[in-house]
């Protein structure tokens, strides 16, 4: 017999607390990631951009922006290395509509272009929430811990999100009064 | 840059500057480039829509890059974003025009650490506010 969408759930919670062994950024912190990011948001703070004028700075160099860390940190194509990835959380059958909900940052202290990074993933939540859409839609909660070359811990970043299913997974479920 | 803002200076509910950009075809390669998610949805109009979006939709980063903009834009070299959460709270679609504006809603020392609360928030033309953030800011002070 199926598995109700509470015992699924019970099944996800076990896996709250796991993490990734940490994983080598495949480069240093570079200009010219930082300066991508910026350029989409037009943002032209010489801090993040221009090294004559941040080196007079506290920081003593170009720093990465808030946010960025994730794009600079990042092991990108091609990808040699097998990063080794957080378990799949188990959802009900058909729940394989993804959306983002929201995020939150502890930047906890600079990062200058030049630096090693390193980062791990973890998984800090799994809960379940009736929406308009779904009334079993699964909330996970990741975090991604990003360390220097010393070890020391520089930034959180906590990211949500919810999976819920399409009409024809939430009628094959027996569900027929939602959407609402 | 702007220049510098003390914790002295701040006043609650004063506004921080705002701006806008066009979430226009231009706009959506800056921030493949400037993000590097090639997530399909945010790109092609056929898979937003299979996904249940009505069109292309602005990625989360892009979004974080303009709304940490108006932090750092307005709290200076000194000034330090300690915390900041965002939520996803609507679809921002391709053809919208963006706004992001901030404002001060608390200020308080703790620990030495001269900090100011701040709301900030992305818009657009259908929904109003789509991106609703919380901010810490570090500030320095006068009497340091």
């Amino acid at each position: 017999m199926a598995k109700t969408p509470e015992e699924i759930l019970e099944e996800a919670r076990k896996l709250i607390g796991r993490e990734t062994k940490p994983v080598k950024a495949k480069y240093p912190v570079e200009y010219e990631a930082i300066r991508r990011w910026c350029h989409m948001a037009d943002n032209a703070n010489p801090l993040f951009l221009t090294p004559e004028y941040a080196n007079k700075t506290k920081y003593g160099g170009v720093i990465c922006p808030p946010g960025a860390i994730q794009l600079v940190a990042r092991r990108t194509w091609p990808q040699e290395v097998e990063e080794e990835q957080l378990p799949a959380v188990p959802k009900p059958e058909g729940m394989d509509v993804p959306f983002a909900m929201g995020h939150e940052w502890e930047f906890i202290k600079p990062v200058k272009v030049g630096e090693q990074l390193w980062y791990k993933r973890r998984i800090a939540n799994v809960e379940m929430k009736a929406m308009r859409y779904d009334p079993h839609t699964f909330w996970t909660t990741n975090e991604q811990i990003f360390m220097n070359e010393a070890g020391e811990v520089v930034c959180i970043f906590r990211s949500w999100g919810l999976a819920y299913r399409r009409v024809d997974a939430l009628r094959k479920a027996g569900i027929t009064d939602y959407p609402k | 840059m702007a220049k510098q803002v003390y914790y002295e200076d701040v006043k609650v509910g004063e506004d921080l500057p705002s701006f806008f950009v066009d979430y226009d075809p231009l706009r959506i390669v800056l921030q493949v480039s400037g993000s590097q998610d090639y997530n399909p949805g945010h790109h092609n109009v056929e898979v937003a829509r299979g996904d249940g979006r009505p069109d292309v939709f602005a990625q989360n980063s892009f979004l974080l890059s303009l709304c940490t903009r108006v932090v750092t834009d307005w709290c200076g070299d000194e000034g330090w974003l300690k915390k900041f959460r965002m939520e996803m709270r609507r679809v921002n679609l391709i053809g919208d025009r963006l706004t992001f504006k901030g404002k001060v809603t608390g200020k308080h020392i703790e620990d030495g650490q001269h900090i100011v609360d701040l709301e900030v928030w992305g818009e657009n033309p259908r929904d109003g506010v789509s991106v609703p953030c919380r901010g810490e800011v570090l500030l320095p002070s006068k009497t340091k």
